[in-house]
């Protein structure tokens, strides 16, 4: 007998990084995969809106009004979903309607997740009066009954696609600085930052290098629900008038404008509200997902 | 203490080849493998190992407390018996807390935040059917001032939040002695506690262990307690118990290189100079996914050779009465390679 | 208990009076109140004469002190419109969605609760999936446009249920089923998830290894643990169904509090809205103090401050 050590041959340990083991779990993860798709899906038709859409969402054909799908009988290839009470494409304007959507949804989470977390972060690596003060701010934003303040901050400044994104941008900071200031409060007992002060790194270094990179996943999770709360309430505002204007195709102003005809043609309410229900249900699969991949305490 | 008296008590828990397996998303995880042992009456068995080793999974598979995801199968499995692996849940809850209880490790979390403690020792007593409230209060109070809490009848009223660590600790005791037991598991029943906690805590068990006859398993990482308090030991590494010896003969020859290497590790056995470095063990514990081939240590053990990656299974050698260690090295070489280490202290 | 809930006594009414200072400064940066009260054709005079009548020419922050100062006896003011007074068009319209956003959270709770406890017990389970089903479901889907689509089954298809006006119970039906979709998810989610918590605890560990019955073991030990966030909750969510409803309101015609901020809004009727805003933030923070109370009561850790 030899007294050589063995070889480690099949024990070693090859430990994979965070992304690899991320994205091995992606692979596997079917919410996950549809919830892109149907975002990459909406995100394709939101830029290529000209280019997809069949016909102009503005042309009226008043010859051509409330014109049959083209499942129905007398449809045709020319309006696969037929037209609406003034002879325009429904088709295209559901189409046109994934830009304001999006550009809604998407911009009031970024702009409620920036304000939001920078609040959180203070409150929650600085601890004490600038605390007590994120929390007091984030008490007052959630004793005010938000559509109620987004609809009346609509009526003072106009139902503009800029306007409409910063004030449903006010409606959502707040979940994203509890979380953030929850998540940095445990962070910040961690060693590594009693390591990173210690070596005399400055305040926005340890907030931007040090928590910000151990938190993301959080926000972006929470980034996804907001975007879909966003696209629900900007839908509902546009719904009832205070929102997008019309022309303007939001899904929300189509649903408003198709309830005089759903009694008789339900198809011109079911399009749109499904066009909402199935973006919001991908973005949420999608958010799940990434929680789901990138948490370790989602991995069972 | 085991009763040498009596020539061959019969055992009141008795394992063969108990296995555990862990369906995880990428395969299959041997938490534990051909696990066997007896316990006698009234004698304390020390499990050892590190964190990850098999050994507190085998002792929940036992309670019936498994996660969801694991399965556990065996030869035998018999308490007090009765077979108890596979018994449905509500005949094994009549067993659970009443002659088979358990002390978990964290007595900051094992109590019910939300009821009194007087609430959650009175409810098993009365739950096994040993009599009604006053009487339960009767036995709570008892247990209480014998595990040495004083002014225990008002304590009964306080909920957990407001008793220290060690305190909490002495009442999840209680709670396990209330239906007079006649096997306890204790898994880590001292790491969540201060130093200078640990050993009065040790200390009242092994008292309690005389005074009511228990038996005991002690489900522990720190060799320190093993040494105080169990009777026998057995050393588990990678799923697989290595070694199994008397306390006293384990310290004395430790066989297994797993074992010499966590005796080394103790400050004061392996290096009484001061001014060297202390032991560890090189490496990593292997990955327990899929069955592996030869002995699961071969990769931090000194005395590895070429057969330890070759062979199945390295199975148990006896040497001795009540001494077995899982090694394809001959015992004499062992113990030369033990002695070897340190001449002196041996 | 009682330095407790002072302290957040004290921090409830800074954040009713921080609210009501939000929304009288928000409703001013409008424009001239005095040129909206006069009307569009009024002269530069008229204009002025208003200004005066109303107090508006004094400076801001005594205007605010004096309605403040009435508010606190309650007197709201007069709306511009109708000039009733505020406080009896509020109290008129309050019972309306308070009636609905409570039977609402009473049909989410007797919903979700179960559904939460369920999913959390069978992990994975058909009823896992059916509950989360019902959280996306709840979660994405608009509405304004569910409340047409039950309107269009309920009321045209199958006519079992009347869809406008609040005549009778029948007429609370659909709008609370509607309403009720809106807190369902987040009550279903966080009792399955303090239930999936408190499940995997040690306590509950050892309430099984105590040999104790699974009925006690599932609804003394875990239970109770596992509902102490869903009382808080439940006391945000009322508050936000009642600040909420303005949608299902205008869809399904019912004359609430949440139509009567909407049609003021259009028609600049600041009087109204402002109260509105304050009105339902003061109901917010009083739900918020109570479930605090409520949560003192059932758990023991809270009385320790």
């Amino acid at each position: 007998m030899s007294n050589t050590p063995a070889p480690l041959d099949n024990m070693e340990l090859a430990m994979p990084t965070p992304w690899q083991q991320s994205w091995s779990m992606a692979k596997y993860h079917l919410g996950l995969q549809t919830g892109a798709l149907i975002v990459l899906i909406a995100l394709i038709c939101a830029v290529f809106a000209p280019w997809i859409a069949p016909t102009d969402p503005y042309a009226q054909d008043l010859a051509n009004r409330l014109a049959p799908t083209i499942w129905q009988e007398g449809g045709s290839w020319a309006h696969i979903l037929g037209t609406d009470g003034y002879g325009r494409d429904v088709f295209s304007r559901l189409i046109w309607g994934t830009q304001v959507t999006m550009i809604v949804g998407f911009g009031a989470a970024v702009i409620s997740g920036i304000v939001g977390s920078t609040l959180g972060m203070l409150g929650g690596y600085l601890g004490g009066r600038v605390d007590a003060a994120v929390i007091f701010l984030i008490n007052v934003k959630l004793a005010m009954p938000g559509v109620l303040i987004a609809l009346s901050l609509v009526s003072i400044f106009g139902g503009s696609l800029l306007s409409i994104t910063i004030i449903l941008s006010l409606l959502f900071w707040d979940h994203f600085a509890v979380v953030t200031r929850t998540a940095t409060q445990e962070v910040r007992t961690r060693e590594f930052i009693a390591a990173a002060e210690c070596s005399g790194a400055s305040r926005s270094w340890i907030l931007f290098r040090e928590i910000l990179p151990n938190i993301t996943s959080k926000i972006i999770v929470i980034g996804s629900l907001e975007m879909g709360i966003a696209i629900l309430v900007e839908a509902a505002l546009s719904f009832l008038g205070l929102g997008i204007q019309p022309p303007t195709p939001s899904w929300g102003i189509l649903v408003a404008e198709a309830r005089d005809t759903m009694f008789f043609k339900p198809h011109l309410i079911i399009a749109p509200g499904l066009a909402i229900f199935i973006l919001v249900v991908g973005i949420n699969l999608l958010g799940d997902g990434i929680r789901d991949v990138t948490e370790p305490q989602g991995r069972n | 203490m085991a009763d040498m008296t009596d020539a061959c008590p019969a055992p009141i828990l008795s394992v063969r080849n108990l296995e555990v397996t862990l369906r995880t998303p990428v395969g299959d995880l041997q938490a534990t493998r051909g696990v066997s042992y007896d316990i006698l009456p009234g004698e304390t068995f020390a499990i050892v190992g590190e964190s990850g080793c098999g050994k507190s999974i085998a002792s929940m598979a036992l309670m019936g407390l498994l996660p969801r995801i694991a399965h556990a199968s065996a030869d035998r499995c018999r308490f007090d018996g009765q077979e108890i692996l596979g018994l449905s849940r509500r005949k094994l809850s009549r067993i659970r807390g009443n002659t088979l209880s358990m002390i978990f490790q964290d007595p900051m979390t094992s109590l019910n935040p939300v009821y009194t403690i007087g609430d959650q020792l009175t409810e098993v007593f009365v739950r096994h059917g040993k009599g009604n409230r006053a009487q339960a209060r009767e036995r709570a109070v008892f247990l209480l001032e014998r595990v040495g809490i004083k002014n225990a009848s008002a304590r009964l009223n306080a909920y957990p939040h407001q008793l220290s660590g060690g305190l909490r600790q002495r009442v999840v005791i209680a709670m396990a002695m209330m239906c007079s037991p006649k096997l306890i598991i204790a898994d880590e029943p001292t790491t969540a506690l201060d130093v200078t906690v640990q050993m009065r805590t040790l200390a009242l068990l092994a008292e309690l262990q005389k005074e009511f006859g228990l038996s005991i398993i002690l489900i522990t990482h720190d060799l320190g307690v093993v040494a105080s308090l169990s009777d026998r030991v057995a050393v588990m590494y990678a799923g697989q118990i290595v070694e199994t010896a008397p306390t006293a003969q384990l310290f004395a020859d430790p066989t297994h290189p797993y074992t010499q290497g966590l005796i080394r590790c103790i400050p004061s056995y392996g290096t009484p100079d001061p001014d060297s470095e202390l032991s560890t063990i090189p490496g990593m514990v292997p990955s327990l996914i899929g069955r592996q081939k030869g002995c699961a240590f071969r990769n931090r053990c000194p005395l590895a050779f070429s057969d330890c990656g070759q062979v199945a299974e390295v199975a148990l050698q006896k040497t001795g009465e009540d001494h077995a260690y899982r090694c394809l090295r001959p015992h004499d070489s062992l113990i030369a390679h033990w002695r070897g280490l340190h001449g002196e202290s041996v | 208990m009682w330095r407790y809930f002072v302290k957040r006594l004290g921090i409830a009414i800074l954040v009713v009076i921080t609210v009501s200072v939000i929304s009288f400064g928000l409703l001013r940066l409008s424009g001239d109140l005095a040129q909206i009260i006069a009307g569009e054709g009024a002269t530069q005079a008229q204009i002025q004469e208003t200004r005066i009548l109303y107090g508006l020419d004094r400076h801001m922050v005594l205007q605010y002190l004096d309605w403040a100062g009435k508010a606190m006896t309650g007197d709201l003011g007069r709306s511009l419109f109708t000039n009733e007074p505020v406080f009896q068009l509020i109290a008129t319209r309050l019972p309306v969605t308070a009636t609905l956003a409570f039977s609402s959270l009473l049909l989410a709770i007797c919903v979700a609760l179960p559904l939460g406890v369920f999913a959390a017990v069978y992990r994975n389970s058909w009823i896992d999936r059916a509950a989360l089903g019902i959280a996306v479901f709840g979660s994405a889907v608009p509405n304004f446009w569910f409340a047409l689509v039950l309107i269009y089954i309920f009321g045209v298809q199958l006519r079992l249920l009347p869809i406008s006006g609040s005549a009778s119970w029948w007429h609370f039906v659909l709008p609370t089923v509607t309403l009720s979709t809106m807190v369902m998810p987040q009550i279903m989610r966080l009792t399955r998830g303090g239930m999936i918590d408190a499940l995997d605890s040690d306590y509950v560990k050892m309430a099984w290894a105590k040999g104790l019955n699974p009925g006690i073991v599932f609804f003394k030990h875990a239970l109770r643990n596992a509902l102490l966030p869903v009382v808080a909750l439940s006391a945000v969510s009322l508050g936000f169904l009642l600040g909420g409803s303005v949608i299902v309101e205008s869809v399904f015609s019912l004359n609430g509090i949440g139509s009567l901020a909407y049609e003021s809004i259009q028609r600049a009727d600041f009087p109204v809205v402002q109260s509105i805003l304050f009105v339902l933030s003061f109901i917010y923070v009083l739900l918020t103090l109570l479930s605090d109370l409520i949560n003192a009561r059932i758990d023991p850790r809270i009385r320790l401050y």
